[in-house]
């Protein structure tokens, strides 16, 4: 796929999102905009594959991730998820979308995603001085791994603790 | 200190009811219910008072105190 094609459909769906957004949750449809406990297991399994998806592509080809917005793809779909979220909030009329259990684990899970980060980009640091990686794809390697650790430690503390 | 409870107790005398059906009666996550009867998550005091509202209990008889700590001499 080129790089044009890329930015036409990254365009065309982040409109058509973005749209929808706004007139569902103020249409009829709105009664079927709920939280359930399908959607934040679905959020964050599909959060685990595309932080692991991002971050394997950009440490095995980093030039092309970045120069063909494959980055954007990949997150997209995480993106759209979050974005029902949005509208299921502005359909209720409440902030408050999830019950106090899944904040809890989503806490949790930014801690450990925190932690993990702090050794993560120590190692990203090390790689970049000894000349082995490039210094601009630090953001998606940041990004993809916060994305990866979060999702997976948030699933996690949900089923198991 | 650990927090008890007699949920799923609660849950079988109010006609067997699922834990899915509680989830929904009092507006959390079927997960949440599973965690709460396990022991492995303790509620806020809003959920606690919810939840002994609905069995129509004291929120003593739905919650309490296992393993207390020996007092500070």
């Amino acid at each position: 796929m080129e790089e044009k094609t890329i930015k036409i459909i990254l365009i065309v769906v982040i409109l058509a999102a973005v749209i929808a957004a706004i007139i569902i949750p103020r249409s009829g449809l709105r009664k079927y905009l709920r939280m359930n406990e399908t959607l934040f297991v679905t959020t964050n399994v599909l959060g685990t594959i595309c932080g692991l998806a991002g971050l394997v592509l950009s440490i095995i080809m980093p030039a092309t991730v970045i120069r063909l917005h494959l980055w954007e793809l990949i997150i997209l779909p995480f993106a759209l998820i979050y974005m029902y979220w949005l509208m299921i909030a502005d359909a209720q009329k409440k902030e408050q979308v999830l019950d106090e259990k899944q904040e809890f684990n989503m806490s949790g899970g930014a801690v450990v995603s925190w932690c993990v980060s702090i050794v993560f980009m120590g190692l990203v640091f090390s790689q970049y001085q000894n000349g082995n990686l490039s210094g601009g794809v630090w953001f998606l390697l940041f990004f993809f791994q916060t994305l990866t650790v979060f999702s997976a430690a948030t699933l996690y503390f949900y089923k198991y603790k | 200190m650990k927090l008890g409870n007699n949920l799923k107790i609660l849950r079988i005398q109010n006609g067997n009811m699922t834990q899915e059906a509680l989830a929904k009666a009092i507006g959390v996550s079927r997960q949440t219910i599973i965690s709460l009867e396990r022991g492995r998550y303790m509620p806020s005091t809003l959920l606690a008072l919810r939840l002994a509202r609905f069995f129509n209990k004291p929120l003593e008889d739905v919650f309490f105190i296992i393993d207390e700590e020996q007092p500070l001499s």
